[in-house]
């Protein structure tokens, strides 16, 4: 069952594959890119939610870290160990590896990732609506996501449900 | 996280575009990492899969198929393992459950109030 045939109406704006096409999208996520950079440090919406994921991944990134010192690392420990378990913390620990990666723990780090995986939504949102309706309808639909205010200012949080 | 939940969706829509078991098994396998990860999006991936099937269908009777359970089966069961493990066994999640889950406030005027003052 074809959603979309694919056959473009003559109103359409956007064609497959067409040049100004790829340039509309190649800005946009450009432009939504830029746009979460630019607040990368600030303060997100779900502090509560950023904490916890701080206090993990702060965690994951002393354990076996010998540059620590063991009090700190015990510290550590004991604040993950008060925080509640809300889903399985495997953004935590891609953000420890980041610090591993870049040798030191900054909280702004994770946002790197959360823009990164907002921004390949933003590509299987496109996907989606255009296999459902048309690339026009993509276009836009991908722009909402991408570049949509609320949206991008949630976007640039660090907790598992960005 | 929203990307899996979209990447999970678009998975759903291959599946229902040329449907085969090896895209409705790509499909639950998306679905099973996004709701081991976010279960609350369950609801809107399971709809998503049913609105998909009664457009293919055109037929509500044939919306319960083997696809379904399959794809049920798939998607959803390293979520019950973890977080029924998390609930029943390791504790770890029964504050959790606690916190989200309040089925008596489905008989609460104030819940639906305020559910009518959010739409409205």
């Amino acid at each position: 069952m074809m959603f979309n045939d694919g056959a473009a109406e003559p109103q359409n704006i956007f064609r497959d594959n067409s040049w100004w096409l790829r340039v509309c999208l190649f800005i946009m996520f450009l432009f939504a890119t830029l746009l979460r950079l630019d607040e990368i440090r600030a303060p997100g919406h779900l502090l509560d939610r950023e904490y916890t994921s701080a206090i993990f991944a702060r965690a994951y990134y002393f354990r076996n870290n010998e540059k620590v010192e063991p009090w700190r690392r015990e510290i550590a420990v004991t604040a993950k160990n008060q925080q509640p378990i809300l889903e399985p913390p495997l953004l935590e620990y891609l953000v420890s590896l980041i610090y591993r990666l870049m040798g030191r723990e900054e909280i702004f780090f994770a946002r790197y990732l959360t823009i990164a995986f907002w921004i390949l939504g933003g590509i299987f949102m496109y996907l989606i609506a255009k296999q459902l309706l048309s690339i026009d309808h993509a276009v836009v639909a991908s722009a909402y996501i991408s570049l949509s205010l609320w949206v991008s200012s949630s976007a640039g949080a660090s907790s598992p449900i960005h | 996280m929203m990307m899996l939940f979209l990447i999970s969706l678009y998975a759903l829509v291959l599946y229902f575009e040329k449907p085969s078991l090896r895209r409705l098994l790509l499909a639950a396998v998306f679905t099973g990492v996004t709701l081991f990860l976010r279960p609350l999006v369950i609801y809107a991936i399971f709809c998503g899969f049913l609105a998909l099937s009664l457009y293919q269908s055109k037929n509500w009777k044939k919306i319960i198929d083997l696809p379904l359970i399959i794809f049920s089966v798939v998607s959803l069961l390293p979520s019950l393992i973890y977080y029924g493990y998390g609930i029943l066994f390791a504790d770890f999640m029964r504050s959790k459950v606690s916190s989200s889950f309040m089925p008596y406030l489905l008989i609460k005027k104030d819940f639906w109030l305020g559910w009518s003052d959010l739409v409205i």
